[in-house]
Order: C-alpha cells, then structure tokens, then sequence
C-alpha cells in the first residue's frame, strides 16, 4: 500500500491520506483482518500530524471501511466494492470541482444517470 | 525459460552429473591398479589403524552406487518439469557436495593403501584430517558443479528499468507491504510449543530449547515492510518487534524479484550482511523486493507488492540525489 501525500495541492492531507487508503482497500492491497500500520507511524513516515493521521482514520471508520479499536489499532474490513465506489464519487466530486461545477449542478448530473 | 537451455540442464543432471561423480571417485582405483594390496584396507578404527578391508571390486560396486545414488538422487530433486533455475543450481552444488565427499573418502582409502604389502600393513588414517579431507574434496566439488551451471541460459533476473511508483516532486509518501508464512511455519511454531507444554510437566527446564524454537519460528510467521524518507524498515511477527532498520543513504537501488527459499538457504533470516555481504529474510516463496545496497551487499526481503515498495525507494533516492 502506497500513500502519497502533496502539501500543494487544494485537498486537504487528511483527505489525501483517507483518499489513497480507500484505493489500496478498493484494489486489493490490503485486504480484510490486516492492520493498518499506528498513526504514529505514518505520522512520522510522512512527516504530518499525529492528528492529521487519526482524522484520516476516523473518515475511513465512519465509511464502515475499517474499524478502529483501543489498543488494537485499525482494522481493515475489506468492503472492497463499498471503497471502489466511494473512491470513485471522490474522484468524481473533486473533478467536478476543478471544473468549476457547483454541488447542485454535479447532483442533477449525477441523478440524470439513475 | 529457453528450451535447449532446460534441455542441456537435464542431460547434465540426470546423465553427466552422476557419470563425472563415478569416474572421479573411482579415478584412483584405475591409476594405481598394480600397487594395491588385495583386499583393500578400507576401515580404521579411532586410532587409525586399519581393521577392514575389502576387495577391489566390492569397493568398485560400494563407490559406484553411493555416488551414483547421491547424483541422481539429487537429479531427480531438479528434473521435476517446474524446477526453477536457482533450485537447478542448488541440486547440482549439493550433488557435487555429496559427490565429493564420496570421492575424497575413496582416494584416501585408495593412497593408504598405496605400496603396502597387505592391508593391515596399510598406511594410518586419523579422523580430523580425514575429516578435512572429506569437506575440503565435497566444497571443492560444490563449487565446481555451481560453475558448471553456466549451461544454463543467463537472462537477467530482471527486466526493462528500474521500477518507479512515479511519486511527484516534492511529495511526501511511505510504501506498507507484509508477508506471511504458509502453514509449513505456524505448524513448526505450534508443534514447538506444544513439546515445550509436554516436556515441561516432566521437566521444566527441557522446555526451554522447544520453547527458544517456537519463539524463533513466531517472529518469522509475518513481516512488515515499511519505506519511508528515513529508508526501509522490517518489523518481524505478530509483535512487530524486533525491528530491523535499512537506512536510505545505505540503499543504491531497489528492485523486484521472485524468491526461491531454497535457493536462499531456506526461512528465516539468512546469511549476513556483514559477513557474506548477502542476507534475506524469507518468511515465504514468491514476491520480493531486492535491496542493493552500498559496498556491494544485498538485502532480499520477501514482502506482498514489491514492485510498487521498489519504485517508491527508487523514487525517494533519485529525489534526494
């Protein structure tokens, strides 16, 4: 599993860190039952915020993607479907905002495909 | 795999291996044929005198079908249709092993036997330079036969540049791979300590080395692999610990590769980098990721996804150069 952080790009890191967590979970390289790595770990691998790391985490918990438990760290739950479509509503918001798009217009294009 | 390579490989394994094998043990036999008692002395006892013999042509039948047995034994190990390359070329060190060490024992048993009138008056032979003797003519043979793969075909292990993650100049990343071991490990580790539990009710201390064993075996049941700026860490079992740091300025390049654990004497952690300047840690066959590092040594790690693990090393050194 690679995570690639960029200090300069608009996204916030925490939602870069959720973002490329969820395409290794969607893709397969991590799989149920496996543990994420501490969030000191990757803090200091990455050089951000302890707490840059655990709202990365916490994004992913209330995505029912992994689980988070004291003293056991994170788990992975490996709803790869479920982090394939998130992934890809993410990308797909993100570039709509590039395009200028406003949340209402990217919803009515959205509903013309359901 | 080219096919006349494979081909050549077999006819060696199976055919000239064993063949050589013979023919260099019986070598002595032949060259010095009128200068030999009859029988020949071919026992010593602990002081190294001579207190059995033989004659010449049940020592003929006795060398020929141990060293025949040893090289086809071990023909038959590489012949299988999916041996891969290094496994060919361990089978054949191990044969020349065996090969020569059967053919130092019968060129000593051959020279002290050399102009003496009859086979108790042979000459004396003693255990530590016999055994000198013994591992000096099976290395020698070792390395011959580890030479003689040069029939097989040499293509690079690998292939096209060096991997990349293409990570972006000036971003920041870190690669998480792990490896587990196949149940041959996790049985080894349960059965380890379940003979401590045994041997403890009859006695505790004899559970200790089972329990060391077990203990061992654990810490090779998974690893994880962690690359970062600061370089490559492995954090070994269900503990994460102990953990075992690479640092970035020692790694040269990185690559992938596939691991055979026989052709890097087994599981574990082996080798040495100090020492042999080569050590791989194999908690599994398959996938792994191959650390050069400076002053020509190498690390082997066997890990889950090594080529994108490889490309990010790669990435972070040509971003720090």
């Amino acid at each position: 599993m690679l995570i690639a952080i960029d200090e300069r790009s608009t996204e916030p890191l925490f939602r870069q860190i959720a973002s490329q967590i969820r395409r290794a979970i969607a893709g397969g390289k991590v799989q149920a039952g496996q543990r994420l790595p501490a969030a000191r770990e990757l803090a200091g691998s990455l050089d951000v915020n302890l707490h840059t790391v655990l709202r990365a985490f916490g994004e992913l918990r209330d995505e029912g993607l992994v689980e988070m438990r004291r003293g056991r760290g994170v788990t992975v739950l490996g709803r790869r479907q479920q982090a394939d479509l998130r992934q890809s509503a993410r990308v797909l918001a993100s570039e709509a905002r590039r395009q200028g798009l406003s949340g209402a217009e990217l919803l009515r294009l959205v509903k013309e495909y359901l | 795999m080219n096919g006349s390579g494979h081909a050549a490989r077999r006819a060696l394994l199976g055919i000239v291996l064993p063949v050589v094998v013979i023919v260099v043990a019986l070598l002595p036999l032949w060259l010095f044929r009128g200068r030999l008692p009859q029988p020949l002395a071919t026992h010593w006892n602990l002081h190294g005198q001579p207190n059995g013999a033989m004659p010449v042509m049940g020592l003929v039948i006795l060398v020929t079908v141990l060293a025949g047995t040893a090289a086809a034994g071990m023909s038959v190990f590489a012949w299988r249709r999916n041996a891969g390359r290094r496994e060919i070329s361990v089978a054949l060190a191990a044969a020349g092993f065996l090969g020569g060490q059967i053919a130092a024992v019968n060129w000593l048993t051959v020279l002290a036997n050399l102009d003496a009138p009859g086979w108790r008056q042979a000459g004396h032979l003693h255990l530590p330079g016999v055994l000198l003797t013994v591992l000096a003519g099976g290395a020698l043979a070792a390395i011959l036969a580890w030479l003689g793969r040069g029939l097989e075909n040499t293509a690079p292990a690998i292939t096209g540049g060096m991997p990349s993650a293409g990570l972006a100049p000036g971003a920041r990343a870190v690669w998480v791979g792990r490896a587990r071991a196949g149940w041959v490990l996790w049985a080894v580790t349960i059965g380890s300590f379940a003979l401590a539990i045994l041997t403890s009710f009859r006695a505790p201390v004899a559970g200790v080395i089972p329990c060391i064993v077990g203990l061992a075996c654990l810490v090779f049941t998974s690893i994880r692999v962690i690359a970062d700026r600061a370089g490559v860490r492995i954090a070994y079992g269900p503990f994460g610990w102990p953990v075992q740091r690479v640092q970035l300025a020692d790694i040269r390049q990185a690559t992938m590769l596939h691991v055979e654990p026989m052709a890097w004497g087994g599981w574990g952690h082996r080798g040495s980098l100090k020492i042999m300047k080569r050590a791989a840690i194999v908690v599994r066959a398959g996938e792994g990721l191959r650390l050069e590092l400076t002053g020509e040594r190498t690390l082997v790690i066997t890990v889950d996804g090594a080529e994108q693990g490889a490309g990010l090393i790669n990435d972070l050194l040509a971003a720090g150069r």
